[in-house]
């Protein structure tokens, strides 16, 4: 290898909000893979005046690789007959693939779509340990961003026995354990219980509360929240547990939400796509948004983050470990219905949809994401998602991004949709605010960083990874948002006047904590009793 | 522009030619060159319509194909408008997922005339599509609204998984006719192999199978029997799998 | 331990679609001597381990070099190529060969699409699943459906859904009912507890009628469906019912109607209780080609990348294009053994590269031959069991040159 690559982007207008640069005019320095302090002035460099600097995208919720994705994926072939992707023209490195798109693309052409909107990372939310082998293995077909993977927790046997046990410190190892045998980032509970209820059959089929009881008396929504919650906190993850609450999508849950937030109250913790958690009303009685209660409380608890979940208007498909939501929406829609239950550890639930302006829900559910957004005051704690592909693809992003920088476009979207169940809501009000492009720039890159915990991510100081962004200043946000100019992941010029250019690999995010070792004595005991593989082959790749 | 584009087989083609761009309204802004320019697989390989096809005429969203077109495949897929005249057999996915307008086929279609995209769960939006001799299996299947109306014999699964909308049959439709049926109709004038979920409800003169063929008759000038446009017709409910909101209406009698 | 002799432990069986990982192979003299815990079938996938070692250009012995060249030639060739993915490969050596029918526009299909019903309907209606090991902890009343797992599944019943305890089922077998429903000649296990008995015509009408019982309607007076409605009712009395029935195809070819009857019913037992289908499919990772081919193109069979994008043309597969005579150029990368004979006929006319398992031991004398080791003996990687679980492949014995290596390594060739 030669000397590393050196670039200088001159003259384009900065926003770097991770190190508190807001729209200055100054360059950026790239060596190798790296951000430098500067470099000898005969360095190449690369033209950026009059255009828009930011660090690469990091989405901190997306469903892009794995076995429900993949469940997705076979279910819509419509969807890619519909959206044929030929294979980019790249210059050498490696071979262009073809695809296809939808609400599921591809794994390529996932991987070249989100490099056409600057995003550089992205975390796959939703990995059952089982399946962990075939995440990665499509998370290497899948080019150019850095990924990482949730590995879900909070419904598997194993960890409900401990709980009922009072072993809160096995609980620990084990959740320990588990990041590392699924090569995953973080930990992520989907609703607590509430999987492990549905899967075991009988009458009562939902867990619709804190403390319901999950199998014994003992375990409850609220205890495996706050075991898992100090477990990620004790074994210092960089992201803190990663929570879809229980009820996700009922009229009213924005109370179970609260409570969710007050069990952990004090202890750090990340909430994800709120908006579909954020409904007032009652089960069977009728909706409104509850938006302004929830983000209220996120306002005023500094350890609490979250990201929206945001309902776009088109087709989507729901995709979610959160089986019994998806039986819910299979018996109100008779739309194609996958559900996969997955041993000992969680659910699978797909139900293709599409939010249409003139359903009364579906505009509840944008207008709750848009005050979520409107209300938050800090938007390092509030950041952008549209739970990929469930509130809709990824590809809609900067359509969002307009929706809250523009206040025209957001008003006369407004008048179209149906406003039945709109009263109370804040955005009828009239909310006057209008992101900025700095705003922008922490909830769709700094703001998603910090929350992972990704320090050499999501800014553009010195030592920072060379994952680069630059948008052409279009007045029309969407348009700018969806052509950046050039993108650069890990100093290579992916994106070139606007052309997909390079697709090299991404890099693998993962932690791999330490534990006590007399877990997997344990583990090796539980294995052989009950499961269907072999402990041995159960990791992804074998322990250090 | 002129009345109407006809594109004539002059090669037939050695293996299957899938066409499924080739629909009136994707040909009505198009010129006679950029009509003979339009692509089309031949047995997988690339090839143009004017390899095999002689153009007359240009941008008209009337469009006439004769010639023997067993082996073309797709043609009409997604159509939104238009008019589509076939003069002769065409081959499988005529009119696949249509949206809209009308297809007229003097010959036969093979199969999923009128019917849904592999995997998909909704086939055929809107239109009509009249085949003046037999068809494949799966005509009409998924539709969510439009016509599809088989003079002929219709085979397997006739009107199968409908979910609105209506399929006529006047010779017979073989088994599978109407399974997975949510709602619309199938009108059977000849015999037809009913699902065991299928639950007679009444025998009538159902109006609007009158007003239907009526209809047929004067817009696409089929001869059709009056014993059957003011006869009797049995009515069976299902499929009672599914929504259960669909019908077969067998004729039986005067 | 010399490397003549040792022990392997936790390596995963394709003889069939269960993918058993429990066995513990013994090799000697660089022979497999044991596979235990392997059933008859698994014994016999493993065998002795012994495969040929060949590189072949029309049927003279080459070398590896020149085989993948002239592979290569007959490929750029070719106007209409076709490559083809049998059984024995990993899924690292699949997502090679896709790569392969993407950079010439091929058409792409797999011995997977001899289910091609059941996932069709599982694309147009869902499904209703589990992975094998839910079904044991869960399931107390299974119903197979015109087929004996002890057949075609040998372990099956013993390691997963039916004699192991599990969380709801203490006492394993004993927790749960079994009832075998026999479709004229094509029975149920015989220790079931109880029998069905539905005549093979009236089948797909009977899992309607059955469905119509479950959703609350009369399906009408047919009394024929009297005792499938009756095993609807005991089915909506049960925890957790499994629906057993074979993906592959059987003797007697299957009513296309059925897999779509199937998924439909088990979808609907998920209002009164809980159900899942488990399609029983056959070995050598063929539900890794179908993962595989998903998440590469979006279609799990039968695509066709001549346009320079996939398109999905189920009615178009292998068989149907090497019937048509529009294949010219074929790759089929695979256990030729383990090909549909239809397809393997038809491969014999056609210019054919056969990379894979007994390669130079292929029925259609292929124009270029090159013996790989099998995937799970020979060669690691990734490999997919029945329910989409995938697991690691642990071989046991050094072999010819790898599948996944080869196969780069042309498409390398195929890409300069």
């Amino acid at each position: 290898m030669s000397q590393p690559a050196r670039l200088r982007i001159t003259g384009g207008t900065v926003f770097d909000p991770g190190n508190g640069v807001d729209g200055v005019v100054r360059d950026v320095c790239i060596e190798g893979d790296r951000v430098v302090a500067d470099l000898p002035a005969d360095a190449p460099q690369l033209d950026a005046r009059g255009m828009v600097v930011m660090p690469g995208g990091v989405d901190i919720h997306a469903h892009v690789a794995g076995s429900s994705v993949n469940h997705g994926r076979r279910l819509v072939p419509e969807e890619h007959l519909a959206d044929p992707v030929p294979a980019p023209r790249l210059e050498h490195a490696g071979l262009p693939r073809s695809g296809t798109g939808g609400t599921i693309p591809s794994t390529f052409t996932t991987g070249y779509r989100y490099a056409g909107l600057g995003y550089t990372t992205v975390m796959e939310a939703a990995v059952a340990p089982l399946m962990a082998r075939q995440a990665h293995a499509e998370l290497d077909d899948t080019p150019i961003i850095d990924a990482g993977c949730f590995v879900l927790l909070g419904n598997d046997d194993y960890l409900l026995r401990q709980l009922a046990a009072g072993e809160g410190a096995r609980a620990r190892d084990y959740a320990a354990w588990l990041l590392g045998a699924a090569r995953a980032y973080a930990i992520k509970i989907v609703n607590p219980g509430g999987i492990a209820r549905w899967k075991s059959g009988g009458a009562e089929r939902h867990v619709t509360g804190l403390d319901d009881a999950v199998g014994s008396s003992a375990v409850t929504p609220r205890l495996i929240l706050g075991t898992l919650a100090d477990a990620a906190n004790a074994l210092k993850l960089p992201h803190p547990v990663h929570i879809h609450c229980n009820n996700l999508g009922q009229a009213g849950n924005a109370a179970t939400t609260l409570e969710s937030m007050n069990a952990l109250a004090g202890r750090r913790a990340h909430f994800t796509h709120l908006q579909f958690h954020s409904y007032g009303g009652e089960r069977g009685k009728g909706w409104k948004s509850a938006a302004r209660d929830v983000i209220e409380y996120v306002n005023a608890h500094p350890e609490v983050s979250a990201d929206v979940g945001q309902v776009m208007f088109g087709p989507a498909t729901t995709l979610t470990a959160d089986s019994p939501v998806e039986h819910l929406l299979y018996m109100s829609t008779g739309r194609k219905w996958v559900n996969a239950d997955v041993e000992l550890e969680t659910g699978c639930g797909i139900v293709p949809y599409a939010y249409r302006e003139k359903a009364a829900v579906a505009a509840l559910q944008w207008a709750v994401g848009l005050e979520l957004f409107l209300l938050a005051r800090d938007p390092w704690r509030v950041v952008l998602s549209t739970d990929h592909p469930n509130g809709g693809s990824f590809l809609s992003y900067p359509r969002l991004i307009r929706l809250l920088m523009d206040r025209a476009y957001r008003d006369e979207q407004l008048k179209r949709v149906n406003q039945k169940l709109l009263a109370g809501s804040a955005l009828l009000d009239g909310l006057a605010r209008e992101y900025t492009l700095n705003e922008i720039a922490i909830i769709t890159r700094a703001g998603p960083a910090r929350l992972l915990g990704l320090v050499d991510k999501g800014h553009l100081g010195a030592g920072a990874h060379a994952d680069v962004a630059i948008y052409p200043d279009d007045p029309d946000r969407a348009k700018m948002f969806s052509t950046p100019r050039y993108l650069i992941k890990a100093g290579t010029l992916v994106v070139e006047e606007g052309q997909l250019r390079r697709a090299p690999a991404g890099r693998r995010l993962a932690v791999r904590p330490t534990y006590d070792a007399a877990v997997t004595r344990d583990l090796k005991r539980y294995f052989d009793e009950y499961a269907s593989v072999s402990f041995e082959n159960y990791p992804v790749e074998p322990a250090p | 522009m002129s009345d109407a584009v006809i594109l004539t087989l002059v090669t037939p083609p050695e293996y299957t030619l899938l066409a499924d761009g080739i629909a009136p309204d994707r040909l009505a802004a198009l010129g006679a060159q950029a009509i003979a320019e339009l692509s089309v697989l031949h047995g997988g390989r690339a090839a143009q319509l004017g390899d095999f096809f002689k153009v007359e005429g240009e941008r008209s969203a009337t469009l006439r194909i004769e010639g023997q077109l067993e082996r073309v495949e797709g043609i009409g897929s997604g159509m939104v408008g238009g008019e589509l005249l076939i003069e002769g057999d065409v081959g499988r996915d005529l009119g696949v997922a249509m949206a809209g307008g009308r297809i007229d086929v003097r010959g036969s279609a093979g199969d999923d005339v009128g019917g849904a995209r592999p995997g998909a769960s909704r086939g055929m939006t809107g239109g009509e599509i009249v085949v003046r001799g037999r068809a494949g299996a799966r005509a009409g299947a998924a539709a969510r609204r439009g016509l599809v109306v088989v003079t002929g014999d219709a085979g397997d699964g006739a009107g199968r998984g409908m979910i609105a909308g209506t399929v006529v049959v006047f010779g017979t439709a073989a088994s599978g006719a109407g399974r997975f049926m949510k709602r619309g109709s199938i009108v059977a004038a000849g015999a037809i192999e009913r699902p065991a979920t299928f639950r007679y409800a009444c025998t009538y003169r159902p109006p609007h199978v009158s007003l239907l063929l009526r209809y047929l008759r004067a817009r696409y000038d089929l001869a059709i029997a009056d014993r059957l446009i003011t006869g009797r017709y049995a009515r069976y409910a299902g499929d009672m799998a599914e929504l259960g909101r669909g019908e077969i209406l067998q004729w039986v009698g005067e | 331990m010399s490397v003549h002799e040792r022990v392997v432990e936790h390596v995963t069986c394709l003889g069939c679609g269960c993918a058993c990982d429990d066995i513990t192979v013994a090799v000697k003299q660089d022979r497999i001597a044991e596979a235990r815990n392997a059933c008859a079938l698994g014994v016999a996938w493993f065998g002795d381990g012994a495969v040929p070692r060949e590189a072949q250009v029309r049927g003279r012995r080459s070398s590896l070099w020149r085989a993948i060249a002239e592979a290569a030639r007959i490929l750029e060739g070719g106007q209409r190529p076709l490559i083809y993915l049998a059984a024995d490969v990993s899924c690292e050596t699949q997502r090679e060969a896709v790569a392969i029918a993407d950079r010439l526009r091929a058409a792409l299909d797999s011995v997977a699409a001899t289910a091609a019903a059941g996932v069709l309907a599982a694309q147009r209606r869902g499904r209703a699943g589990a992975t094998l090991g839910e079904i044991r902890q869960r399931a107390d009343l299974i119903a197979f459906w015109g087929v004996d797992p002890g057949e075609r599944y040998p372990r099956y019943v013993s390691r997963y859904a039916v004699h192991p305890r599990g969380l709801a089922a203490p006492q394993g077998r004993n927790s749960r009912k079994l009832i075998a429903v026999d479709l004229g000649k094509v029975r149920g296990p015989a220790d079931a507890d109880a029998r069905v008995a539905i005549a093979p015509a009236d089948e797909v009408d009977a899992l309607l009628a059955m469905r119509a019982t479950v959703l609350g309607r009369a399906a009408g007076a047919d009394d024929r469906f009297g005792p499938a409605s009756a095993l609807a009712r005991l089915m909506m009395q049960a925890r957790y019912v499994v629906i057993v029935a074979d993906g592959e195809p059987g003797a007697v070819p299957a009513d296309p109607d059925r897999a779509e009857a199937l998924v439909t019913l088990a979808q609907a037992l998920n209002g009164p209780t809980r159900c899942a289908l488990s399609t029983l499919r056959g070995g050598g990772n063929r539900t890794g080609a179908e993962a595989v081919l998903t998440w590469q193109t979006g279609f799990p069979f039968a695509v066709d990348f001549a346009r320079g994008y996939p398109v999905y043309r189920p009615h178009a597969g292998a068989e149907a294009l090497l019937a048509a005579g529009e294949v010219d150029a074929s790759l089929v990368i695979g256990a030729a053994g383990s090909i549909p004979p239809p397809v393997a006929a038809r491969l014999a006319r056609v210019a054919t590269i056969a990379i894979g398992p007994r390669a130079s031991a292929a029925p259609f004398a292929p124009a270029v031959a090159v013996d790989t080791g099998v995937a799970g003996i020979h060669e690691a990687g990734t490999a997919f069991r029945m329910d989409d679980v995938p697991l690691p492949l642990r071989p046991a014995l050094d072999g010819p040159p790898a599948a996944a290596a080869t196969v780069r390594a042309l498409r390398e060739r195929l890409c300069t």
